[in-house]
């Protein structure tokens, strides 16, 4: 095994084989190399070792920090923007548009629209 | 007491649990700091455990956990509840250690030596190893205490920071790349 392939393998958590440990005991550089690396691991590890505690007091100095209340208009208010907007703008416009007076539903020309939808153009059908 | 109900009354006591958080958050998001103070309490331990992943001294973790909290609060808005409130906070927890390494990375001075005990037997084996650390960029380092500190696959790392995989695959082979120069240059 050469130092490169054995790097490689140490790096990504490989197992120690009769290979490396054969490479190892020859090669001065990987073997400063291993002991470096298992230093490292053994360090990133251990470093809940050094536990650090919130104290007593810890939530009373959040509180104190908190600057008002929670955004309420947070991303799920958001999603409801579109819907709202729609509805607003119905509104607006049920609010400005004036109501046809009675002469106008009574006696004015049907549109092709309106006859569509009575049916008085549909086709006929014959069975 | 047979195995049956203690296992009925773990399981009561868990769906107790969380109705009170349940609730706890909807008092927050009513403005109700009693409420949250009560959230902060059940979470701070684990919000300064990441943190000192990250960070070994007490004012930074502090800082981070602070941090964490403020943000949590502030954007409790979008926390949807089928997922876990503690999923949430974790994210948010190492967002921030995340944004804090970037920002000022931890100092290289050396801890005291009442911290150094704590870390290893061998004082100068630590100051060795924190000045290797030291070298690494910090989001490298950041990727490896997330893989090598607190064991998290790829897939966790991904799920937990809601970053693709692909995202997380890629910054942690730069990671160990980086590190291996490291530890050649020695």
């Amino acid at each position: 095994m050469d130092c490169k392939t054995l790097r490689s393998q140490m790096m990504v958590g490989g197992r120690e084989s009769a290979a490396w440990s054969e490479h190892l005991s020859v090669c001065r550089s990987c073997a400063a190399f291993a002991a470096r690396l298992d230093a490292v691991r053994l360090s990133l590890r251990a470093s809940s070792g050094l536990e650090i505690a919130p104290d007593l007091a810890f939530s009373a100095r959040v509180l104190a920090r908190l600057p008002r209340g929670p955004e309420l208009l947070g991303w799920a208010a958001l999603r409801a923007l579109p819907a709202a907007l729609v509805l607003a703008l119905a509104l607006a416009w049920m609010g400005s548009s004036e109501p046809p007076s009675v002469d106008t539903l009574l006696f004015a020309e049907p549109s092709p629209d309106l006859l569509l939808t009575t049916g008085a153009l549909a086709p006929e059908v014959h069975p | 007491m047979s195995s049956r109900s203690l296992a009925l009354m773990t399981a009561d006591a868990t769906v107790e649990s969380e109705n009170a958080e349940a609730r706890w958050v909807r008092d927050s998001l009513r403005g109700d700091q009693d409420a949250y103070a009560a959230l902060v309490r059940r979470y701070q331990q684990r919000v300064f455990h990441l943190a000192g992943r990250f960070f070994r001294r007490r004012e930074e973790v502090e800082e981070v956990a602070q941090e964490t909290f403020l943000r949590a609060w502030l954007k409790l808005g979008t926390y949807r509840s089928e997922a876990p409130f503690e999923h949430w906070l974790t994210r948010l927890c190492l967002r921030c250690a995340y944004d804090r390494l970037r920002r000022e990375p931890p100092s290289p001075d050396p801890l005291p030596a009442r911290e150094l005990e704590g870390e290893s037997r061998d004082p100068t084996a630590s100051l060795e190893v924190r000045r290797l650390l030291s070298r690494l960029a910090p989001a490298d380092r950041f990727l490896l205490v997330l893989l090598e500190g607190e064991g998290w696959s790829v897939a966790e790392i991904a799920r937990r920071l809601g970053w693709t995989q692909v995202n997380v695959k890629v910054r942690a082979h730069r990671a160990r790349k980086r590190l291996r120069r490291v530890l050649e240059e020695g």
